[in-house]
């Protein structure tokens, strides 16, 4: 192997360390991976799960409702589902709820998203707008 | 827009009572069904009742951000319910609350038949009930879809098999009874997005409330869509002021199968 090869896997095994190691972190700090997770649960197209204990919104209500989030995940050609924590499933749930509901939650609200490719599973932000960047960001 | 006080009497007359449509409340009969009596059903929380020093502030962000019911229920393309001649309104009511808690949940809007559920339960007379009666029945059995059963239909001809198989996607799993004559509980269901069913003795009368509303008067009301079709106030949205909204019998479906 010649020195600037050897310079090249050199940089390179240094940018995957930095890179393992800021997910390490932002990971510690509770923080979205933003487009970064594997798909937390298969899907075919944006799906989008809200968790939460029906009537008990906290202050994330302007969240859980929000018609701007709703609207861009329509747009996407995504579906949606905002559910009670003991959901009862029938037939026709779609497959993607279930897997979505089967996540581990640490809390509520929860928020379960995932285009199949990329996703997150986290607390749900406290902001329309960062919802919208998580979505947004999905690769 | 409708809008219904104490101090609009003359609107009684007019708007309240388009001579061809039909209502059908009967008064809840508290001995044989007393409150929270019903499966799956409990009293509103306590806990979940909102003071009313944070009402202005959140009908404030409610309006603001567009996320009312009735937001929710328009974007979803969720129309009113038109229950015409018949006494069914203690049925579309709650049925309504069904369809608009599972589009706001993001599950697809299925059009319900609140004849299937008021036909059963009154042995296929075009009688009067109370919302109780018709979501203690949904609890059971759900809903039948209206492709299976025309909405209006009080005909045993659609009372199938195949109907009640679909009807159990459409069961109600848990709701709240709500204290009779209480404007507060009824208000903070509206500021948790839950719908409530509510029966107006006064107007022999059961609507849906979707949203709680600051008046221009100064005091509190309710925004709600009755069953009287497009037509009625703003495509069957209307106004109550407090005094007309308290309800004496009041339900709230909270949680619905998923599909």
């Amino acid at each position: 192997m010649n020195p600037a090869s050897s310079r090249s896997w050199v940089t390179l095994l240094a940018v995957a360390c930095w890179v393992f190691s800021l997910v390490v972190v932002l990971q510690d700090a509770g923080l979205p991976i933003i487009g970064g997770d594997p798909a937390p649960f298969p899907a075919d197209k944006l799906c989008v799960l809200f968790v939460e204990e029906s009537g008990e919104p906290g202050d994330r209500g302007a969240v859980l409702y929000s018609t701007k989030i709703r609207a861009y995940i329509t747009e996407q050609g995504g579906d949606f589902r905002k559910l009670d924590q003991h959901a009862v499933f029938s037939d026709s749930t779609p497959q993607w709820v279930k897997d979505a509901m089967d996540l581990p939650r640490d809390e509520l609200p929860w928020l379960a998203a995932s285009n199949g490719k990329s996703g997150v599973s986290v607390t749900l932000p406290a902001q329309e707008s960062e919802v919208l960047a998580i979505l947004e960001n999905l690769e | 827009m409708s809008f219904i006080s104490d101090i609009n009497p003359k609107a009684l007359d007019t708007e309240l009572f388009p001579s061809e449509m039909g209502r059908g409340l009967e008064r809840r009969d508290w001995q044989k069904d007393p409150f929270a009596s019903n499966a799956f059903s409990g009293g509103f929380p306590s806990h979940l009742l909102v003071d009313k020093s944070e009402w202005d502030e959140r009908i404030e962000e409610m309006e603001r951000t567009k996320t009312r019911l009735s937001d929710l229920i328009r974007q979803a393309g969720l129309k009113c319910k038109n229950q015409a001649r018949t006494n069914y309104c203690w049925i579309n009511a709650p049925v309504y609350c069904l369809e608009a808690s599972r589009v706001v949940s993001g599950m697809p809007h299925v059009e319900l038949s609140p004849a299937s559920v008021g036909a059963k339960i009154k042995g296929f007379r075009n009688s009067g009930g109370w919302g109780t009666q018709g979501l203690a029945y949904m609890v059971e059995h759900g809903c039948v879809p209206a492709e299976l059963w025309p909405v209006n239909a009080i005909d045993r001809r659609y009372d199938t098999e195949e109907a009640w198989t679909s009807a159990k996607d459409f069961k109600v799993l848990e709701w709240w009874d709500l204290r009779p004559r209480n404007f507060s509980e009824l208000m903070s269901c509206l500021f948790h997005r839950i719908p409530v069913a509510v029966g107006y003795d006064w107007w022999g009368h059961e609507t849906s409330a979707l949203d709680p509303l600051r008046l221009k008067n100064g005091g509190y009301g309710t925004g709600q869509m009755n069953s009287w079709g497009e037509s009625y106030g703003d495509r069957g949205y209307f106004v109550l002021n407090e005094s007309k909204s308290t309800p004496d019998d009041a339900v709230a479906p909270r949680v619905a199968v998923t599909s």
